[in-house]
C-alpha cells in the first residue's frame, strides 16, 4: 500500500532529490488506516471538517454537489488515487460537497495538520497544496469543457474516454447528472450506440 | 487607494487562515507593471501560446475563446474586473494554450512577466502567495463549473444578469450560447422565454 501512496505523491513533486524523498517517505509513513467502506456510505457529508488527504485503494468513489435540492456528481475517483475535500483540506473551512462509495475500498488517510508539519520540517513548502489545487482547477475545465459539448453524444464519448468504467459503477441517473442531460436524452444516445 | 494597494488588498483578503507575511504579498504585488491598456480584440494569450504572463484585471472584460473538434465555438470562461488571467491549459497540463483570451471591450489591467514570475516562485516563501493566487484561480473556474452543472440555462442567464450584467453586455449572441452551453437556436428560445417571463 505504501508504494502506491509514495508513487501518487511523488508524481506531484515531479522529479525530486533525497531530501525530497525523505519528505515523501515521511509523509507516507503517517497514512493511517480510516475506515472500510462499502457502497453507498460516505467518506465525508456536506458542511464537516475533514482536513484530509486521503488515499482510495482499490474501490470507486464520486464526489456529489448539491443545489437547490439537485445532487449532481462532480468527479470519480478511480481506485489507487489521491482524493481530498478543496474546501476542507486545502482551505480548512467545512466541506461542500459529499464523497460517496461506489464500489466498496479501504480508505488511508493523513491529516492536514501532519502534511503541514512534514512539508515545513523537510523544506518542501506549498508544493504539494499547489499541485494539488492545480489538478482541481484542470479537473473543472475539462468538466467545463464536457458540459459545453453541444451534442450528448460527445459528452457521453469524451467522458468515457476519460473514465472508461463510468457505465460500470455509477446508475444513469448518476451519469445524466455528471453530464448535465436529462435522464431520456441519455438513454436515447445509450440505445442509439446500442442499435449502431 | 492605487491599483497596487488594490491589489495587495485583495490577496490579504484572499489568503485568509494562510496568513502569507504582508512584506512578502507587497513584494509580489510590486512585480507588477504599472496599469496598461490593451485594446478591444486585443489576445493576450494566444492559441498555442506558452506563456506565463500573469494579469490582473482593472477594468474591461475578457474571454477565452476556442473551438471544440467540430469546430463550434466554446467559451470556457470570461474574466472582469478583480480577476487573475493566466494561461491555465500550459500551468496545468503544460500544454500550449488551445484557447485565446480575448479582450472584449478595452482592458486596463496590471501585467507580471512569466520570467519575472517564476524568479519570484523559486523563491523561499512565495510557493504560499502562489497558493492564495491559485485559490482566486480554482474559484473562478469552479463557480462557473457549477453554474453549468445546477442551473438550467435560463436560470444561468438570468443569474447572469443579476450578478454578472457585464458580462453579458459584452460578449455576442453566440459567444453568450457558447458560455451558457447551448445552441445559438436554444439561447433565442432561451431569450424569448425570459422575455415573456417577465
Amino acid at each position: 500500500m505504501n508504494t502506491h501512496i509514495f508513487q501518487r505523491i511523488s508524481e506531484l513533486y515531479g522529479n525530486p532529490g533525497d531530501k525530497v524523498d525523505f519528505g515523501i517517505q515521511a509523509l507516507v509513513g503517517e497514512f493511517e488506516f480510516i475506515q472500510h467502506i462499502s457502497k453507498g456510505e460516505n467518506v465525508w457529508s456536506l458542511d464537516e471538517e475533514k482536513p484530509t488527504l486521503y488515499f482510495n485503494e482499490h474501490g470507486v468513489l464520486a464526489e456529489f454537489s448539491a443545489r437547490g435540492g439537485k445532487e449532481n456528481c462532480i468527479r470519480i475517483i478511480p481506485p489507487n488515487s489521491l482524493f481530498w475535500s478543496e474546501s476542507s483540506f486545502l482551505l480548512g473551512a467545512k466541506t461542500d460537497s459529499s464523497m460517496r462509495c461506489i464500489k466498496e475500498s479501504i480508505i488511508y488517510g493523513i491529516s492536514g495538520m501532519n502534511v503541514q508539519q512534514i512539508t515545513a520540517e523537510y523544506g518542501l513548502g506549498y508544493k504539494l497544496a499547489n499541485n494539488l489545487t492545480a489538478l482541481d482547477i484542470k479537473l473543472y475545465r475539462s468538466r467545463t469543457w464536457d458540459l459545453s459539448l453541444l451534442r450528448p453524444a460527445e459528452r457521453l464519448k469524451k467522458a468515457l474516454g476519460e473514465n472508461p468504467s463510468l457505465l460500470s459503477f455509477i446508475t444513469r441517473d448518476e451519469l445524466a447528472g455528471y453530464l448535465d442531460l436529462s435522464r431520456s436524452t441519455l438513454f436515447r444516445v445509450l440505445n442509439t450506440w446500442h442499435h449502431e | 487607494m492605487n491599483d497596487r494597494e488594490s491589489l495587495v488588498l485583495l490577496f490579504s483578503k484572499f489568503s485568509g487562515r494562510i496568513q502569507v507575511p504582508e512584506e512578502r504579498i507587497q513584494r509580489f504585488c510590486s512585480a507588477f507593471s504599472l496599469p496598461i491598456l490593451a485594446q478591444k480584440r486585443e489576445e493576450i494569450i494566444r492559441k498555442d501560446d506558452a506563456s506565463r504572463h500573469l494579469h490582473f484585471i482593472l477594468r474591461g472584460t475578457i474571454a477565452e475563446i476556442g473551438e471544440d473538434e467540430k469546430n463550434s465555438l466554446t467559451v470556457p470562461n470570461v474574466y472582469g474586473p478583480g480577476d487573475f488571467v493566466f494561461n491555465l491549459q500550459r500551468h496545468t497540463t503544460r500544454l500550449p494554450s488551445k484557447t485565446a483570451y480575448r479582450c472584449m471591450t478595452p482592458v486596463l489591467m496590471m501585467k507580471m512577466e512569466g520570467n519575472d514570475l517564476k524568479e519570484l516562485l523559486e523563491e523561499p516563501g512565495f510557493d504560499e502567495v502562489f497558493f492564495v493566487l491559485q485559490q482566486h484561480l480554482l474559484a473562478q473556474v469552479r463557480a462557473h463549473f457549477l453554474n453549468l452543472l445546477h442551473l438550467s440555462p435560463l436560470k444561468h442567464y438570468e443569474w447572469l444578469l443579476m450578478e454578472k450584467p457585464w458580462l453579458v453586455k459584452t460578449l455576442t449572441r453566440n459567444q453568450l450560447a457558447a458560455f451558457l452551453g447551448v445552441s445559438r437556436a436554444t439561447f433565442f428560445r432561451l431569450l424569448a422565454q425570459h422575455e415573456s417571463n417577465r
